[in-house]
């Protein structure tokens, strides 16, 4: 167990290692000077190969590299060209609005999404099995910046309960997380009806039932346990899918969150906080995967780790 | 006749007895008839051809134009004229959507085919030579995978620079993992075959054991994962199209419609509402047919949708 979360951890400290390569040759590769755009933007002529010079931008790439990755491992991710603001506090102001967001959405899903699922899996093909199934489908296929356009429609500007956009109250919150969450929502009752179903037809719960257990004991301590571990996986994956489907959550609804703050860093070449930014979030997604691989553990005592 | 032998599912253009009806039918066949015993793949399957066909003809008979704007026409409601309306610059939105199907289904199919062209014969190489090159291949998806896709997909448009075509190059980066995770796992299943050892001894070199006996046994979840990536490589294509990630304004892309509509939702609400309900509609009858052609070709096939 210790020897398979150690060798776990060396592969994730090699997987962020492996990304922050890539992001940083990426964006470097990349077309388009920031130095020149900010110049071209404030509007004063000034001596570029200086600025150059200060931030470090003519010195070859592995160097770049070196010096961003040693300062990296003592927590410093350097400043934002732009705001010159240093990266870590530009990316922690914004990192609670997404998080909210994203664990509201998981949370939501994750309740209905089971529930659903539970009820869907129980009463197969019936009506209740029907409508899930429909509006999964639905759900699954729902471009989420219409959905969010389309509520924001309906309950903003035709029926005036909600407010149209921001980010301060409770009342903000609840259009971005219904969008957000309504396609993890979805697959998570679609998982949660297979694996279910398939665990209903296992030996162990005729035995149970068998044994003259009630309906609901069987279902929720035999077989509910068992079909969790796929749906533990996914929601697991939908963590780091939430986060990235918030950038286009917090572009309709017009929330200051992570998502933005890259999108728009990529979009003026702001390399310290694009680089900084991506390995904040590569790094969260990482250990929200090994967390889950680790839960396994509990969910299931047969699952050896060698 | 021959001797009554069931061959295992997705051996190709091998046939089997049928004890119920004692037809004698093909493996395509068995598949097709199952296919179409399901009401919603065979909707799905419907409303796909009616909109390959919408696309193709449609524009050749709407008397519009989709790009030149006509101001005297701004912002009509749907009529008789004008079935959808127009937009903030007269143009008929109907017209525009046809239009944009070419573009944005051109652009779906174009990245999962990309993403399928280096996904499988990584998946393949993997499975198949195992041991370092497999570990080496598994790595790399890890790294990709250890990206929130979309934050992955922003990153290359930002290296790429932004236009549709780069957008949908970034989608496909990350349905290459999903090809590469499922097609190992299936060839990892198939390698073990007795027909491959035969083919080894009889001399075929690796190249022709992986295209002649693995590819074509490997292709069932190749075509499930084939048809479901294409409604989500629209989804994620014209959400990069909405946030600024994709190509220009004129251009009828239907997310790039929907967020120059966007800002007419309060009065002028059709101008954002079809482009949306198009995309919606068209991933819809992608994943209905989808989820058809997974339980037809193989019931026990598991793909996990991400």
């Amino acid at each position: 167990m210790t020897a398979y979360i150690v060798r776990r951890l060396l592969v994730s400290v090699l997987v962020l290692f492996a990304s922050s390569v890539a992001v940083f040759s990426m964006i470097h590769l990349a077309p388009g000077d920031p130095v020149e755009m900010l110049t071209f933007e404030s509007g004063q002529i000034t001596d570029l190969d200086a600025i150059r010079e200060r931030l470090g931008l003519n010195d070859p790439l592995p160097v770049q590299y070196f010096r961003f990755a040693t300062r990296a491992l003592r927590g410093d991710l350097g400043h934002s060209i732009r705001s010159n603001r240093p990266v870590t506090e530009e990316f922690f102001s914004r990192l609670p609005n997404t998080l909210k967001l994203a664990v509201a959405s998981l949370i939501l899903a994750i309740i209905v999404g089971m529930l659903a699922g539970i009820a869907s899996a129980v009463w197969a093909n019936s009506l209740i099995d029907y409508v899930v199934m429909f509006s999964s489908v639905f759900g699954i296929s729902m471009p989420v910046f219409w959905l969010g356009l389309m509520l924001m429609l309906l309950f903003s500007l035709r029926l005036g309960w909600l407010p149209v956009s921001g980010f301060s109250t409770w009342k903000h919150m609840i259009l971005p997380t219904i969008t957000l969450s309504t396609i993890s929502m979805a697959s998570i009752a679609r998982l949660m009806r297979s694996s279910l179903l398939e665990v209903l037809q296992e030996d162990y719960i005729r035995t149970a039932k068998a044994k003259g257990l009630a309906y609901w004991s069987v279902l929720f301590r035999h077989a509910l346990r068992n079909s969790l571990i796929p749906v533990v996986t996914v929601a697991g994956l939908q963590l780091g899918m939430l986060l990235g489907g918030a950038v286009l959550t917090e572009m309709v609804f017009a929330i200051p969150g992570v998502g933005r703050l890259v999108v728009d860093a990529i979009l003026t070449r702001d390399f310290p906080l694009v680089q900084g930014s991506v390995l904040f979030l590569a790094t969260g997604f990482v250990l929200v995967n090994l967390l889950v691989d680790l839960s396994y553990f509990y969910l299931d005592p047969r699952i050896q780790y060698t | 006749m021959a001797t009554e032998v069931s061959y295992p599912s997705g051996t190709r253009g091998k046939s089997e007895w049928s004890l119920s009806t004692k037809v004698y039918t093909t493996e395509r066949q068995r598949v097709l008839r199952q296919l179409f015993r399901r009401r919603t793949a065979v909707l799905g399957l419907c409303i796909i051809v009616l909109e390959l066909l919408a696309i193709v003809v449609g524009p050749f008979l709407m008397p519009y134009d989709p790009t030149n704007p006509s101001m005297a026409d701004r912002f009509q409601p749907p009529s008789r004229k004008h079935a959808l309306g127009t937009d903030e610059l007269g143009r008929d939105v109907l017209t525009r959507i046809l239009h944009g199907g070419r573009i944005s289904v051109t652009a779906g199919i174009f990245s999962v085919i990309l993403g399928m062209l280096v996904g499988v014969p990584l998946g393949l190489a993997a499975g198949y030579f195992g041991g370092r090159i497999g570990e080496t291949i598994m790595r790399f998806i890890d790294v990709l995978l250890s990206f929130p896709g979309i934050l992955l997909a922003i990153l290359i448009v930002g290296t790429l620079g932004p236009s549709m075509w780069n957008a949908a190059i970034a989608v496909a980066a990350f349905s290459v993992p999903i090809f590469a995770r499922v097609v190992r796992g299936a060839t990892l299943s198939v390698k073990g075959n007795d027909y491959v050892e035969a083919a080894r001894c009889v001399g075929c070199g690796d190249v022709r054991i992986i295209y002649r006996h693995i590819l074509p046994n490997v292709l069932a979840p190749i075509v499930v994962l084939f048809t479901l990536n294409i409604g989500v490589a629209i989804i994620y294509a014209s959400g990069l199209n909405f946030v600024g990630l994709g190509g220009k304004p004129p251009m009828p892309e239907w997310g790039l419609m929907l967020s120059s509509g966007r800002s007419y939702l309060r009065h002028e609400w059709w101008v954002a509402t079809f482009p949306g309900l198009a995309i919606l509609i068209t991933v819809l009858a992608m994943n209905l047919l989808g989820d058809g052609l997974r339980d037809a070709l193989d019931p026990r096939l598991r793909i996990q949708r991400l």
